[in-house]
């Protein structure tokens, strides 16, 4: 049976919109107040964003810290803005959150219809900030023009760091300022990082930028240091020259290692901070507890999956999906795959640079869309990143922000046991 | 229609697009195609708000993901890349082109780009995004955009008690449920079935409406314009009574159909309903006590949260004050006895706010927006949320029991007991 995949989205040009980028860079910031310069739904697209990420913390016991996020505010362009001009609109939009909200700082994030408008947001802003004596931001970005999601985000933080952090308090010893967003200070990402850097002595005193108050921004200058909670490609870059900017302004070093992915970029991880720190003996008692811990789930892994066919199938971009912790995790849990599908998504360029990465950390047999199909008919479990249509297998969903450090590899691990465990023909996907 | 529009956290509201609304409309007609002309962040999110109804819309819905420079170049390049592929791949009934709102402001002849493409079907070009408006504005005006380009046939004989079905959309949390049990009432009620606009026709049934009596109008937010359209210019009637809930609403809703003759076999049904419910639900007093709720809100699309409120007062439990938030701006002014605070998210957002933000208890009927304000503000533990409309991530109601009708009636009021009993189990 063919290949077919669900909600296959080729990304050709345009991705995303930094409007929502702003947003969720001060999204849980108490005295911000967000004014979307954009028609009304633009600010539904966060909304729906806001709701999916609180009811996915909920699902995985993940409490939002504060019970609260940042207050959105749409300057509800209409269509007689696009021939008037909007900057009147927003000038009102601006008095009226001063009035009511009483906010300790303002962002305003353009719309692409703002783009093409072309009102002055900055001036109107420098004039509202000397009007209302009170710090008003905005980036030179429009909707999905002039950059993308994490454009909006980057931008965002880094006015952050030229507006409010001055520095001038004494350094909190051993404490850690955690930069980045990855669901917050109570998901996944950031609790596996605290309990990796308690070995080291470090304590985490905020997430930035988008869970630090206005009163506690200053604060974040007296970390000791600071930890890039990026991932790979465009996030990580930018999180990065955040963290070689408070090094630069307020003498913070940084840990911008790659994340602690997998089992070799957990050890590496633990490893080059032990060097950082001077804290060696840190390090290796970290990895050591962490080697038993993954070798507990791995002897389980082995018994339970031993004999299962397994096949993966790979159709996003190598900036989305890298593919060595997979591989790592499926070495050591001693499954050899049938093989390794790659779907009909990439440009020559894209497949060529997966392809290569795959043959980097595995010797396995690469097929296409089509000739994959005999290899997916023969599987008993599809490790996928794109959901495929009409099969019985059972297919695990592969994430693109897999979860880090030994407890990511459990929980890929445990869901591959846990699809293989299934009785019966049940279908639909299991999100890894 | 609205006043000026009123600032507020949009997070006490819901909005969703025209251009969502737009393809809502043609996701209702078999075999349509939609192009979403505009950048893939607005087409991903509409793509993903109809998949709730639609979970294949993704094979008839497509992105041109048009990049920087089309904003001084045009569209056209990117427009016909897709329409190409589409005339390989698809074969359809209809298409849709519909424009975000930065590219409706750039001034491409999507028409004449579509002529050039030679599409061998039917298309119908609108700019649709957010500066038009929302949901409902969206749908509307593409339906009669719809309307216009097909010019359906006018010398079609009358068909004595044919109806057609306007404002229904699978843009609704239930609509399949409730689209069917409508049905299945005005079939009981003698009443044959022309063609479900916008929700189910095909592009020969749309052809053919004006075959029918008249239109019947369900959610007026949706259909009344289309209604008027064809009023104007088929010289079809119509007939807009609001959405049946309730027992007693539905055997009202059907009095105030035109021709209406009652029907034996529906009188014998609700009276089969009326006493399965006020047996159990006696049953469940005894134990549980009255279905009584200091304060209740209603937020939701105009006619479902106006009707559904006045059923919930009149026939399924009883409160100290009810208040009903409308999401959409209605095109004829609600009233209502059993409504104590009528608030327009668009003309009323303050008090809106006050009222999400200091709602600690009672019964919510909403959506998971509002869910997300009382769970921020620690009210929800406290509140009985029974969800009735979109966006919806904390419910899955995947059985055939609509919210609209006699089945309805009956679903509805399960839904509310066993709200009230789980609060009170897991207290």
């Amino acid at each position: 049976m063919p290949i077919k995949t669900k909600r296959f989205i080729n990304k050709k040009r345009s991705c995303s919109c930094s409007m929502p980028g702003v947003w969720r860079a001060v999204g849980y910031s108490k005295g911000a107040v967000v004014i979307f310069h954009s028609p009304k739904a633009c600010a539904h697209v966060s909304h729906t964003m806001d709701i999916n990420a609180h009811f996915r913390g909920i699902a995985r016991g993940e409490r939002e810290p504060y019970g609260y996020s940042t207050p959105l505010i749409s300057t509800m362009l209409t269509e007689k803005h696009s021939i008037f001009g909007g900057a009147k609109q927003l000038e009102k939009c601006l008095d009226f959150v001063v009035q009511k909200y009483k906010p300790q700082y303002i962002v305003i994030a353009n719309s692409c219809v703002v783009g093409v408008i072309g009102d002055d947001v900055a001036a109107i802003a420098a004039t509202a900030e000397e009007k209302f004596n009170l710090p008003i931001i905005t980036l030179p970005c429009y909707g999905f023009l002039d950059g993308e999601y994490y454009a909006g985000y980057y931008g965002t933080a880094d006015a952050l760091v030229d507006r409010f952090l001055s520095g001038g308090l004494p350094r909190d010893k051993n404490s850690v300022i955690l930069l980045g967003d990855n669901g917050g200070p109570n998901a996944e990402y950031a609790v596996e990082v605290k309990s990796l850097l308690a070995y080291f002595g470090l304590h985490v005193i905020g997430q930035f930028p988008g869970y630090v108050a206005y009163n506690d921004m200053n604060k974040v200058t007296t970390a000791a240091l600071s930890i890039v909670l990026g991932g790979r490609g465009q996030a990580n870059d930018s999180l990065v020259k955040i963290a070689k900017k408070l090094e630069e302004k307020f003498a913070i070093p940084f840990y911008g290692e790659p994340y602690p992915l997998g089992w070799q970029g957990t050890k590496e991880w633990l490893i080059n901070l032990g060097a950082k720190l001077h804290k060696e003996a840190a390090a290796k008692k970290a990895i050591d507890e962490q080697k038993e811990r993954l070798d507990a789930i791995l002897s389980v892994a082995r018994e339970k999956l031993r004999d299962k066919k397994i096949v993966i199938c790979i159709g996003r971009q190598i900036e989305y999906f890298r593919p060595e912790w997979l591989m790592e995790i499926l070495q050591l849990s001693e499954i050899v795959p049938l093989g390794v599908i790659l779907l009909d998504s990439y440009t020559t360029k894209d497949r060529a640079h997966m392809e290569e990465a795959i043959k980097n950390c595995t010797n396995m047999d690469v097929f296409n869309q089509v000739e994959g199909a005999k290899i997916v008919d023969a599987a008993d479990i599809i490790l996928t990143t794109h959901e495929i249509e009409n099969y019985n297998a059972r297919q695990l969903f592969l994430p693109m922000l897999p979860t880090v450090g030994v407890t990511g590899m459990i929980k890929l691990i445990n869901n591959i046991i846990k699809i293989a465990c299934r009785h019966g023909n049940k279908e639909g996907i299991v999100y890894g | 229609m609205a006043k000026v529009e009123q600032w507020g956290n949009i997070c006490n509201c819901v909005n969703t697009c025209a251009l969502t609304g737009a393809a809502a409309f043609f996701a209702g007609i078999p075999g349509a195609e939609i192009i979403n002309n505009g950048p893939l962040w607005c087409y991903f999110y509409a793509l993903r708000y109809l998949e709730h109804a639609k979970p294949d819309i993704g094979k008839f819905y497509h992105g041109t993901q048009p990049d920087n420079n089309a904003v001084i170049y045009g569209t056209e390049k990117f427009l016909l890349e897709e329409l190409e592929l589409r005339k390989k791949a698809a074969t359809s009934s209809i298409m849709l082109i519909e424009n975000s709102c930065s590219v409706s402001l750039i001034g491409d002849d999507i028409a004449g780009i579509a002529r050039k493409a030679n599409m061998p079907w039917p298309v119908v070009c609108f700019d649709s995004g957010g500066l038009l408006g929302n949901f409902c504005q969206g749908y509307s005006l593409v339906g009669v955009k719809c309307l216009q380009e097909l010019k359906p046939t006018k010398k079609i004989p009358k068909k004595n008690k044919r109806i057609n079905i306007l404002g229904m959309s699978l843009g609704y949390f239930n609509d399949d449920n409730d689209l069917a049990e409508i049905k299945r009432l005005l079939t009981l009620a003698g009443y044959e079935i022309g063609a479900c606009i916008g929700d189910g026709a095909s592009v020969e049934e749309i052809m053919n409406l004006s075959s029918a009596e008249f239109n019947l109008v369900m959610h007026e937010e949706l259909g009344l314009e289309i209604a008027k359209f064809l009023e104007v210019e088929y010289g079809m009637p119509y007939v807009s009574s609001g959405i049946p809930y309730g027992l007693e609403g539905t055997v009202n809703w059907l009095k105030s159909l035109p021709g209406y003759i009652p029907q034996n076999e529906i009188a014998i049904e609700v009276e089969k309903y009326r006493d399965k419910l006020f047996a159990a639900t006696n049953e469940m007093r005894l134990v549980w006590g009255e279905l009584w709720y200091d304060s209740i809100v209603v937020s939701g699309p105009s006619t479902m949260a106006v009707s559904l409120a006045e059923a919930l007062r009149r026939e399924w439990v009883d409160t100290g004050k009810l208040t009903v938030i409308l999401q959409d701006i209605p095109i004829n002014k609600h009233t209502s006895t059993e409504i104590d605070a009528l608030l327009l998210t668009a003309e009323n957002m303050e008090e809106v706010e006050k009222v999400l933000s200091s709602f600690a208890s009672g019964l919510l009927m909403g959506s998971s927006s509002e869910t997300v304000v009382l769970q921020r503000n620690k009210h929800a533990e406290n509140t009985q949320i029974c969800n009735i409309s979109y966006p919806i991530a904390d419910e899955l109601l995947i059985t055939d029991e609509p919210f609209m009708g006699l089945r309805g009636a009956a679903h509805m009021l399960q839904r509310l007991w066993n709200g009230k009993i789980t609060m009170k189990v897991c207290r």
